[in-house]
């Protein structure tokens, strides 16, 4: 499966949430299929309740870790 | 003037150092919750739902309570507070520009502050353009004071004052229908956030805190919490130290924003000028505080993260011109969304009013700006075949 490696650390809101819902629609089919997942890398810490909000509302599942200094969420098919 | 020991502006260094602590941990709160202004009302249209503006309305209502009781028991002694006036369509201008900017910005007046005190790059364009923005008020200063007196909407400050004998009334209505709302979204659970970042505190924790510290403020220093004219000092300050000549001239800077006797008999003034006073005092060391308190936040969530990575140009630019707005129009409407949102419409000023209506659509107009000038393709993706990937620096 291929990993989409979005890194938006550093940028200003609401770029984060905006720019990671860009990529997935532009991904959208691949992402769908369960042939690749989005992985954004952001140090904004609000990114980490708008980004699952949102695309838990558009059906795909989500998962955030913690890195060094940053947070990895990683966004796939639904389950 | 003459002032008693330890007393600047009629305020006493303990005062501020009272302040400073209350910045502190607000700083710290504000990081935690990333309790943003900008967010709640850009939220609205960029899609169409904000959660954190229903978290601000429990701020309203907790600030409203408290300044009620505050007033009613005596220990508000200046009510309305010399740090409010009559709104005028200055106002509603000011407070359109400030919408826009603080979108574009990416955070408000004390956004901005918790941001960069977390490291945020972007932020700091933003705490500079807001100097300078005010700065470049001072430039202008007459003109648009003059126009501030001619379009005076009405002589009241408060809309208690328009309605003297129902005030009481009018308030417990607002208070009673306030908290019917919040109740109903408590109750379909539209008020907890989930947010997965380490260390987060409840957006709610942190709007009821920031309602009892606003009174703490009242109450040390005579004045609600209030923070934007600190960038017009730090302006002040800078032009004192470059252009002095130049600086003398400004009449902007000589001018008092407020000069009034406390019950105490201590003279309480203040105005944007490179001097002590009661705002340095109190807003300086407000604005220190918070820096502080977000710095101490993310450095103990290993968060902090100056020029690690620094965000696309156009977001530079994005952030640095809507400071210069920030700075500029809450200098026109004579404060900023923390005085007239966090603390004027609690006690219903009219000016805070007037100033939240020209806001709402600024802010639309600066989703607008943002979406269309700053989300361009400056984003780079690196496609990986591995599944672990990520590292990248």
């Amino acid at each position: 499966m291929n990993n989409i490696i979005l890194d938006i650390r550093g940028q200003i809101c609401p770029a984060c949430l905006l720019i990671s819902l860009k990529e997935l629609n532009n991904n959208r089919e691949s992402i769908k299929k369960g042939e690749a997942s989005l992985v954004v890398l952001t140090d904004h810490r609000d990114a980490t309740r708008t980004i699952p909000n949102a695309v838990t509302a558009m059906g795909y599942s989500v998962n955030v870790e913690k890195k060094d200094g940053y947070y990895e969420i990683t966004i796939k098919k639904e389950r | 003037m003459h002032e008693a020991f330890g007393y600047i502006g009629g305020i006493s260094n303990s005062s501020g150092l009272v302040i400073f602590a209350a910045g502190i941990l607000l700083g710290f709160l504000l990081h935690r919750s990333d309790y943003c202004m900008a967010g709640m009302f850009r939220d609205i249209f960029l899609f169409k739902d904000s959660p954190l503006l229903r978290v601000f309305l429990i701020q309203v209502f907790v600030t409203m309570f408290l300044f009620y009781l505050g007033r009613a028991s005596g220990l508000l002694e200046l009510y309305p507070p010399p740090n409010l006036r009559e709104a005028s369509f200055i106002t509603l201008a000011g407070g359109f520009i400030f919408g826009s900017g603080m979108v574009l910005a990416g955070g408000c007046v004390m956004g901005s502050l918790y941001k960069m005190g977390a490291g945020n790059v972007g932020s700091l364009f933003a705490f500079t353009g807001l100097i300078i923005g005010s700065g470049l008020y001072a430039e202008v200063y007459p003109l648009f004071f003059n126009l501030h007196k001619d379009t005076i909407i009405v002589k009241d400050v408060l809309l208690g004052q328009v309605f003297s004998n129902g005030e009481d009334i009018l308030f417990i209505f607002l208070m009673v229908l306030l908290s019917l709302v919040i109740l109903g979204w408590i109750k379909k659970g539209r008020i907890y956030q989930k947010a997965y970042a380490e260390g987060y505190i409840q957006p709610w924790v942190t709007a009821v805190l920031l309602s009892f510290i606003n009174l703490l403020i009242y109450v040390t220093s005579q004045t609600p919490m209030a923070i934007s004219t600190a960038y017009a000092k730090l302006a002040a300050y800078t032009e004192k130290l470059f252009v002095p000549a130049h600086y003398t001239n400004l009449e902007f800077f000589r001018r008092l924003s407020y000069s009034v006797y406390s019950s105490k008999g201590n003279l309480i003034e203040g105005g944007p000028g490179a001097q002590i006073d009661h705002i340095f005092v109190v807003e300086i060391s407000l604005l220190m505080g918070i820096v502080f308190g977000s710095f101490i936040s993310a450095l103990s969530l290993r968060e902090f993260r100056i020029l690690k990575k620094l965000p696309p140009l156009a977001q530079l630019i994005s952030a640095f011109a809507g400071g210069l707005l920030l700075g500029f129009s809450s200098r026109m409407a004579g404060g900023c969304n923390v005085k007239f949102l966090m603390s004027g419409l609690p006690m219903l000023s009219i000016q805070a009013m007037v100033f939240l209506l020209g806001l709402v659509p600024g802010s639309y107009l600066g989703t607008i700006l943002f979406k269309r000038f700053v989300i361009g393709d400056k984003v780079t993706v690196t496609v990986n075949s591995p599944p672990t990937g990520g590292k990248d620096e």
